[in-house]
C-alpha cells in the first residue's frame, strides 16, 4: 500500500511540474502546499486535477478540489476515489 | 465632451515591437515577406507575411498566462505592457476608472484548430477550452494582468475592428466615463491547418503578385498581402489626466464615426456611399486634413472604391490630403490593422513625417509618394472598412493646449 502511494505521490509531483510548465525553485514533497509553495492557482488547480484524473481514471468533484492544499492531500484524495 | 489625447503607443509587428523599432522600419519601408509555408501550396497566393513575435522574456509576467491563455490574448497583453511603458505609467499608478476595449477579426484561429484535434482525435480535452477560445478574454486579460477596473470588453467588426475598439474607447473618455482607456487591436490568424489563410484565398482576395508587394493604390494590385498575427494598444488619456502626470502627449483624437453598408457580407458597394461618409462626418470638425492613412488593402475593389471616394471629397491631387497605406508594407493585419494605422496616424503627427508605400503604376490622380514626405500634419484621418460592411473612421489631431 505504502509503495502504491509513493508511485501515485511520485506521478502527481510529476503531473504538477508538467502542468505548471514553468521553472519551479523548490523541491516538491508531500508537504508542500500547493497555493503558496508551489504557487499553483486557479487556473492550474483546474489544469493539474484534470490531467490527474486522466491518468487514474477518477472524477474529483469541485467541492473536493477546493479543499485541497497540500500534494499529500492529493494523493489521499485519488487513492479514495480508486477504492 | 472631455479632450482625449494620446499617450502610450505599443505595437507588435513582424517589423518591428514597440514604438521605436516600428517606426524606424516603417519609415524605412522595412517588409517582412515570405512564402507561404505548405507542402500542398495550392493557394493563388504565393506570399505572406509571418506572425510577429512576442518577447516573452521582456516581461516575465507573461509566463503566468502560458497555458490557460491564447497566443492571442498574451500578444495582447504584450502590447498592453509596451504602451503602459512607452506611456511611462506604472501599473500600479492606472487609475480606478481605466477601461479596455480590444477589437479582434477571429482572436486567434490556432483556437479552432487544438479542440477539434483533441475531441476529433481522442487526445486529452483541454479542460481551459472555454476560458481560452472566449472572445472577451483578449480584454479581460489586459483587465487581469494590469488590474484595471472600468467596462472592459472585446469587439469585433472584422477589418474595422481596431478603429472601432479605439473609437469606443474615445467616447469613454469623451462621455467622461473612464480616465484613461487601454485600447486597440489583435488578430493571430496563423492555424497549423493554414485554415485562415485558405480561407481568404479562396475569397480571391489576396494578392497575386509574383515579388509579395500587393501595390497598393497601383494599377497592378490584385489583392491584399495577408498578415499571419499583428496586435497594437494605444494609451488613451482624458487631457487633464496626461497633464497632472507630465505625460507626453503624441497627438489628440478629435473625432469618431462609423456606419454600415447594409449591402453584403464581403464585397463594398462600387459607389462608397457610406465609406465616404464616416470620412466626411470628421472632415466637418477641422478645416483641413493633411494625411489620410486609408484602408487601403490592395484589392482591385477596395482601391478603386476608395480613390473615388478620396477624389470626391478633397477635389484633384493637389488639393489631397498626403495618402498612405500602411497595409501596403505590413500586410493586412485584419482586426490589428485599424489600430495600427491609428498608431501610424499618431506618430506621424508627432514626428512630422508619413511613412512611403511600395507602388506600381499608381492610380491617376491620387496624393500617394515612394519616399517619406516631412510636413507638419494638424489633422490626419484613418479609415477603415471591414467584411459586413462595417466602416469606421478616426480624427488625429495635433495636440494645441488651451494657453497656446
Amino acid at each position: 500500500m505504502e509503495n502504491i502511494r509513493e508511485n501515485v505521490q511520485r506521478e502527481i509531483i510529476e503531473k504538477i511540474k508538467e502542468t505548471l510548465d514553468r521553472e519551479i525553485t523548490i523541491d516538491i514533497t508531500g508537504d508542500s502546499l500547493l497555493k503558496d509553495d508551489i504557487g499553483i492557482d486557479s487556473l492550474d488547480m483546474v489544469l493539474m486535477i484534470g490531467n490527474v484524473e486522466d491518468i487514474y481514471g477518477v472524477v474529483i468533484d469541485e467541492a473536493a478540489m477546493s479543499k485541497l492544499e497540500t500534494v499529500a492531500d492529493v494523493v489521499e484524495l485519488v487513492m479514495e476515489e480508486r477504492r | 465632451m472631455k479632450r482625449v489625447v494620446i499617450t502610450g503607443i505599443g505595437p507588435v509587428t513582424s517589423i518591428g515591437n514597440g514604438k521605436k523599432e516600428f517606426w524606424e522600419s516603417l519609415l524605412n519601408k522595412k517588409t517582412n515577406i515570405v512564402k507561404v509555408n505548405d507542402a500542398d501550396c495550392t493557394y493563388k497566393t504565393q506570399y505572406m507575411v509571418p506572425c510577429a513575435e512576442v518577447a516573452m522574456e521582456s516581461f516575465p509576467e507573461l509566463n503566468k498566462m502560458k497555458n490557460k491563455a491564447s497566443a492571442g490574448s498574451i500578444m495582447c497583453v504584450y502590447s498592453a505592457l509596451l504602451a503602459i511603458e512607452d506611456a511611462k505609467i506604472i501599473k500600479e499608478a492606472i487609475p480606478e476608472r481605466c477601461s479596455v476595449v480590444i477589437g479582434t477579426g477571429f482572436g486567434n484561429s490556432q483556437n479552432a484548430v487544438d479542440f477539434t484535434k483533441s475531441v476529433m482525435e481522442k487526445e486529452t480535452f483541454n479542460r481551459l477550452t472555454i476560458p481560452i477560445a472566449m472572445p472577451n478574454a483578449l480584454a479581460a486579460w489586459i483587465s487581469i494582468m494590469l488590474g484595471t477596473h472600468g467596462s472592459t470588453y472585446t469587439i469585433n467588426t472584422a477589418c474595422a475592428s481596431g478603429s472601432d475598439a479605439i473609437g469606443h474607447a474615445y467616447e469613454e473618455i469623451a462621455y467622461g466615463k473612464s480616465d484613461m482607456c487601454i485600447c486597440g487591436g489583435v488578430d493571430i490568424v496563423k492555424d497549423e491547418l493554414n485554415i485562415s489563410f485558405k480561407g481568404f484565398d479562396s475569397l480571391t482576395v489576396l494578392t497575386k503578385s509574383k515579388d509579395g508587394y500587393p501595390k497598393t493604390f497601383s494599377e497592378e494590385r490584385s489583392g491584399f498581402l495577408f498578415n499571419e498575427g499583428a496586435a497594437c494598444t494605444l494609451v488613451l488619456e482624458e487631457l487633464e489626466h496626461a497633464l497632472n502626470r507630465n505625460a507626453e502627449i503624441y497627438a489628440e483624437i478629435s473625432g469618431y464615426s462609423c456606419n454600415s453598408d447594409a449591402y453584403n457580407i464581403v464585397m463594398m458597394p462600387s459607389d462608397g456611399k457610406y465609406e465616404k461618409a464616416v470620412v466626411k462626418e470628421l472632415m466637418k470638425k477641422v478645416e483641413n486634413i493633411d494625411y489620410y492613412n486609408a484602408h487601403g488593402t490592395g484589392t482591385v475593389s477596395n482601391d478603386k472604391m476608395e480613390s473615388s471616394i478620396i477624389q470626391e471629397l478633397f477635389g484633384d491631387k493637389k488639393n489631397q490630403p498626403i495618402i498612405s497605406s500602411t497595409k501596403g508594407l505590413l500586410g493586412h493585419s485584419i482586426g490589428a490593422s485599424g489600430a495600427i494605422e491609428a498608431a501610424v496616424c499618431a506618430l506621424s503627427i508627432k514626428h512630422k513625417k508619413i511613412h512611403g508605400n511600395i507602388l506600381g503604376t499608381s492610380i491617376d490622380n491620387i496624393n500617394i509618394y515612394d519616399h517619406v514626405i516631412s510636413k507638419k500634419i494638424d489633422a490626419a484621418i484613418s479609415a477603415s472598412f471591414g467584411f459586413g460592411g462595417h466602416n469606421a473612421a478616426l480624427l488625429f489631431t495635433r495636440y494645441i493646449s488651451e494657453t497656446q
